[in-house]
């Protein structure tokens, strides 16, 4: 509901033509592999960055990442990969008031 | 392949010290630099590489945005051509010597004969004159061709083989076989060699002894050595003929009672660099072995002075084993057979196995149809 508000014409493309809403919309897409490294696509920066949290700015959201020994293994313009061991992932959403 | 990349374009690590140095990651993702192996050192430091373009992009804005940067490391070729500026003759030596070493790479430097004992004069002047000689385009030598005028100028030779490889020439020999040895007599006659039934007779030369379905016993003579010419006098000649006969033998054959048996326990491969005549192990470091062992050897040889050699070890241990009694019958039956059949094809035979004081022994017998005859001595 809440992604059809925000990319409304988007998510009309991505139902009608039966893909991920990525596709269509600047939203950061996430990968995990196991519990040792995460990919992290469309990001809008590095909001905070320690051995034992990093936060990835996505827009809309934060997604943040909590583990023990987490390095940056290569930041680009649109990809982060960071590895180490990943105890959680959470997708936070930044509340936007009137 | 991203590495070899990053080095090809040179490429730095900067220390980052800052209250929030995440900052200088945002910068660097917003100008499209990619950063990696980045680490927090600590609450106001981060470590992290990125490319030499990249750095020189984004360090105007790192100064006026106020983040402390430091480099701590400059990496890749740029850096390794800044410094080779600095030291010209190396900078165009270095090629020189490459280029003439690919150019004298062109050229045999090294004739080496693998038959030991077959370097003598006669091979090394035809090797000369035939073309195969140091400094020669190694191109240029036409290998079966060079075989061929080798083997024509020495006759002593029945197989020559000339390999190139790399600046070295490599000339493999076989000696010719010296043929037949003929007693020096200018005639002799034909005796047989053994007991026999004369079977099949034709006098090629000399004047026959014998017919077919005689009985012959070893040293009797088959063919004459003389030929009567027409007016009856009587020529030397050396006797020869085809003469075929069953010969019948009893041969015995004996074993101890257990043997010595030669088992490879275990192998293990070896590298070394050879340096010209000095041969350093690459890997295992150490090894030690104790008792018999066989080795193979394979050499990859890269240049005149440097090789790669593989060193294939094999661990021989010997051990006394009990002989069964149908082993030993084979093992004795079939060194009687290969004997036996310098007789001829043999048409019957029978044998027997026994055991005696620590041994077991093969009574062979067996009838055999073959070629008889040999010169006698004069």
């Amino acid at each position: 509901m809440d992604r059809e508000k925000k990319h409304p014409i988007a998510a009309a493309l991505a139902a009608a033509a039966d893909v991920p809403i990525t596709v269509f919309a600047d939203l950061p897409e996430v990968v995990l592999s196991g519990g040792r490294e995460i990919r992290i696509l469309r990001h809008h920066g590095v909001r905070e960055y320690t051995p034992e949290r990093i936060v990835i700015s996505g827009g809309g959201m934060e997604v943040e990442i909590r583990g023990q020994g987490l390095q940056i293994l290569c930041l680009g313009p649109e990809s982060l990969a960071a590895a180490g061991r990943i105890d959680g992932v959470m997708l936070l959403r930044r509340e936007v008031h009137p | 392949m991203r590495w070899l990349w990053n080095a090809f374009a040179g490429w730095v690590e900067v220390c980052i010290r800052d209250p929030r140095p995440e900052r200088m990651l945002n910068l660097c993702a917003r100008r499209g630099a990619a950063v990696w192996g980045v680490e927090r050192t600590d609450e106001e430091t981060l470590r992290l590489c990125l490319r030499l373009r990249a750095w020189e992009a984004v360090r105007e804005t790192v100064r006026r945005m106020g983040i402390g940067a430091e480099v701590t490391g400059v990496h890749g070729f740029p850096v390794l051509r800044s410094r080779l500026e600095a030291r010209p003759v190396l900078l165009f030596g270095l090629p020189v010597c490459l280029a003439l070493l690919c150019f004298a790479s062109l050229f045999v430097w090294d004739v080496r004969v693998e038959t030991p004992g077959t370097a003598d004069a006669r091979l090394q002047s035809a090797l000369r004159e035939v073309g195969v000689h140091a400094g020669a385009y190694a191109k240029g030598i036409d290998a079966k061709a060079v075989q061929n005028e080798l083997l024509l100028r020495l006759p002593e030779y029945k197989w020559i083989a000339v390999n190139i490889r790399g600046s070295r020439a490599v000339i493999s020999l076989r000696a010719a076989d010296p043929g037949p040895e003929y007693p020096a007599a200018e005639s002799w006659d034909l005796i047989a060699d053994r007991d026999g039934i004369i079977t099949g007779f034709a006098v090629l030369s000399g004047t026959a002894a014998v017919k077919a379905g005689d009985t012959v016993h070893a040293g009797d003579v088959l063919v004459w050595g003389y030929e009567t010419a027409p007016d009856g006098t009587r020529r030397p000649v050396r006797a020869d003929a085809w003469c075929v006969a069953r010969s019948w033998a009893t041969w015995q054959a004996q074993t101890s009672l257990s043997v010595n048996e030669v088992t490879e326990t275990e192998t293990c491969r070896e590298f070394w660099a050879v340096f010209g005549k000095n041969a350093q192990k690459i890997w295992p470091w150490s090894r030690i072995w104790q008792g018999e062992y066989d080795t193979i050897v394979k050499r990859e040889e890269a240049s005149l002075t440097l090789a790669v050699m593989e060193e294939t070890v094999l661990r021989r241990l010997t051990r006394r084993r009990e002989l069964s009694a149908a082993e030993a019958e084979a093992m004795l039956l079939a060194a009687l057979r290969q004997r036996a059949a310098d007789y001829g094809e043999i048409r019957t035979e029978q044998w027997h196995t026994e055991t005696l004081a620590g041994a077991y022994r093969t009574v062979y017998a067996f009838e055999a149809e073959g070629a008889l005859g040999k010169p006698s001595e004069k």
